[in-house]
């Protein structure tokens, strides 16, 4: 082989040399191709998907988590989720029955949960697990780009379509996952999936963006899996009844105003 | 201490009956502002309204000897919640309960059984007003302060039903007081003034009941006891307090401070040919406090401290007109919360310092230290949940743990059950309660 290459194409043998020009001609295209996005940095690209997965305004979203897993009864719950801005969240249970008005509170990265038999804002952390697969910060923070330093790897075809790549890496240990890596439609920044991982470089799960529909103006996903990398068929499916879009006062996100809302 | 019981005396002097006419009015007024507003709005377009409420049945097994069933509790509670416009939303609950151990077996005295057989009450009832960053809340309601987990501690607005002690969840021992709960919010500040005119009194389990409180009376003495002649409810006897928060760099802070009434009766008493008669007199009571709360890494750290000022205590002293001195106490706990392995922990540092102490106090110390740990862990998707709480004297033999486990099933019922262990002296907090520790079970369906 190496003799070959030496026979073939001597180094330093002027005249056209038809494979490098070959390949050059490759680069040239590919660049010429991309050219449009090598300019988007990361954040841009960031903020667009931000955008596509809620709105940058408040407002009001009806969520159903279902937790699926083997050999067992799917469990579902039913949340109301209050968003103002990218820091301030209010989740309340509607259901099940018995955890109804729990409510939990996300201000910048606090988090604090609201139980009625308790009557007092109790401080939890945003790894907690909300229900299966769900983190509490699955659905409080809807924000990559405040939580995460983006860098663009590269793109590539995922399902037929092609996508930017892009490293996420937490900018505070407040943040739900150390680590992600993010899959984005190149045309449309519609999020395809996501990897989410520990600090010890741990798969955690994974999350396919789905079902996009129009709410709130935008098309946007309305169903997010999350899939246990470890057990097969244990995942929860995050769905997205509605979106309102509303101006929320900014009191509502306030420790000591949780028992206002409660029914 | 043995407690002998001769006679409790009703009083129903002319102060009681206007102070009942007096809140029957404020509740009747309250109420009817309330139907009026609510009915006047039923067209509008945004009116909700909303019902919940759930059916629990409550069982207790005393494991102590001798063993009883001592509670077959079958509780119903109703809420409706809703919105009339954008600025008014209300609730009205109530819950009624019927306990037929007190029917079904001879164990406790008729007086225990007419406390606590059966029970209707009307409980949060108000009407919430939101105008930017005011808000205004009208009516029956719980006012919550402080920071601690499972311990009263800053808590102090209203007054509790301490029938089982501190065994219920705390939403159903605060009692809901009539009154008013003005707030103002905005930015890192929160503001809040509340003014109750109606007097609610702690209430205690009658004697002979499973945890009533011992009367500080040397063993074996015969003793009567006077229920407290209730101030009336007018402008002069209500309660007012205010609370001030801010958030400095995710330091919580609050101040308060509470014009009240002491909750616990003082037990003026007069000796009688050696038979001890006490008088329950309701005495003022300022309570100003300060509370804490920050979180750091992960881990949350709180603090509370509570003055009570110049309260009225008993005293052991036969010499002393009516048994009672005047001291200030000072109540302070640092706590955190953490978790760890998916088990969240709560622990806790108590003390309770009395600086000019008088020896002759009853139950009392100078300094005393106690702690609390709380343990909870949820598995299989929180179906389970398991919870281990221990509150305990640093000072003597004085504990509760109750460790419990809760089984949710479905979208409605819940299972419960689990012990409240209660060990010690007869003079501890929790050890006068040694001989009433308990198993428990209970169902509880929602909708």
């Amino acid at each position: 082989m190496q003799n070959y290459l030496n026979n073939s194409y001597p180094q330093g043998r002027g005249g056209l040399n038809l494979p490098y020009l070959i390949l050059f001609s490759l680069i040239a295209l590919t660049g010429l191709f991309s050219t449009a996005y090598a300019q988007l940095p990361a954040a841009e690209i960031i903020a667009k998907v931000d955008a596509i997965r809620s709105p940058q305004e408040d407002y009001v979203t009806t969520t159903e988590i279902t937790s699926y897993s083997l050999n067992r009864k799917p469990k579902t719950a039913l949340y109301q989720v209050m968003i103002k801005g990218t820091d301030n969240t209010i989740i309340k249970t509607l259901q099940p029955e018995t955890e109804r008005n729990r409510i939990l509170l996300l201000r910048g990265h606090d988090l604090w949960a609201f139980f009625p038999e308790v009557s007092k804002p109790l401080r939890l952390s945003l790894q907690e697990r909300l229900m299966g697969e769900v983190s509490n910060g699955d659905i409080a923070r809807v924000n990559f780009l405040g939580d995460y330093d983006a860098k663009l790897l590269k793109e590539e075809l995922l399902d037929g379509k092609n996508c930017f790549v892009l490293e996420l890496i937490a900018k505070t240990e407040d943040v739900t996952y150390a680590k992600a890596i993010l899959w984005a439609e190149v045309e449309t920044f519609h999020p395809i999936k996501a990897e989410f991982y520990a600090v010890s470089g741990k798969l955690l799960k994974n999350c396919f963006y789905q079902n996009y529909q129009i709410l709130a103006g935008c098309l946007r996903p309305t169903e997010l899996v999350l899939e246990d990398p470890i057990t097969k068929g244990k995942n929860s499916i995050i769905r997205y009844n509605s979106i309102e879009l509303q101006e929320l006062p900014e009191k509502y996100f306030m420790k000591d105003y949780m028992k206002k809302m409660m029914e | 201490m043995k407690i002998t019981d001769k006679l409790s005396l009703r009083a129903t002097e002319g102060s009681e009956a206007i102070s009942k006419i007096a809140s029957s009015c404020f509740a009747s007024l309250a109420l009817l502002a309330m139907t009026q507003l609510i009915c006047s709005n039923a067209y509008a377009s945004d009116f909700k309204l909303q019902s919940h409420g759930s059916i629990k049945q409550e069982t207790a097994l005393r494991i102590s000897q001798p063993r009883r069933l001592t509670k077959l509790r079958n509780q119903f509670l109703l809420s409706e919640s809703g919105r009339i416009n954008s600025q008014l939303n209300f609730k009205i609950s109530g819950r009624c309960y019927y306990d037929p151990v007190y029917e079904a077996t001879d164990y406790y005295p008729k007086t225990v059984g007419s406390d606590q057989m059966y029970e209707a009450e009307l409980r949060d009832t108000y009407l919430d007003y939101s105008n930017g960053p005011f808000d205004l809340r009208i009516g029956k309601q719980q006012i919550v302060w402080g920071e601690a987990v499972g311990l009263f501690f800053a808590d102090v607005v209203n007054a509790k039903d301490l029938r089982e002690f501190v065994l219920p969840d705390f939403d159903m021992i605060r009692t809901p007081q009539w009154g008013i709960d003005a707030e103002y919010s905005r930015d890192k500040l929160h503001a809040e003034f509340v003014w109750l005119p109606v007097l609610e009194l702690n209430k205690t389990g009658v004697s002979g009941s499973e945890f009533a409180f011992p009367y500080p009376v040397p063993e074996n003495t015969t003793f009567t006891a006077r229920d407290p002649d209730k101030p009336g409810n007018n402008f002069r006897n209500s309660e007012i307090g205010g609370r001030l928060s801010y958030i400095f760099n995710g330091l919580d802070v609050s101040i308060f401070n509470f014009y009240t009434w002491d909750k616990f009766p003082a037990l003026a008493r007069v000796i009688n040919s050696g038979i001890y008669e006490f008088k329950q007199t309701i005495k003022r009571l300022n309570i100003a406090g300060m509370t804490f709360a920050k979180e750091i890494n992960d881990i949350v750290y709180k603090a509370e401290f509570v003055l009570n000022c110049k309260q009225y205590l008993p005293i052991f002293d036969t010499n002393d007109a009516d048994g009672l001195v005047r001291k200030d106490n000072i109540d302070y706990l640092l706590g955190t919360d953490f978790t760890v392995k998916n088990v969240d922990i709560n622990a806790q540092f108590m003390q309770r310092i009395i600086p000019k102490y008088d020896s002759r106090l009853v139950n009392e110390e100078k300094i005393r230290n106690s702690f609390a740990l709380r343990l909870d862990k949820g598995f299989l998707d929180n179906k389970f949940k398991t919870e281990f709480l221990v509150i305990a004297s640093l000072m003597n033999k004085d504990l509760l743990y109750r460790p419990s486990l809760t089984y949710t099933s479905g979208n409605n019922w819940k299972f419960k059950t689990g012990f409240d262990i209660f060990k010690g002296e007869a003079d501890g907090i929790f050890g006068k309660f040694e001989k009433k520790s308990r198993i428990f079970f209970e169902s509880t369906f929602s909708f």
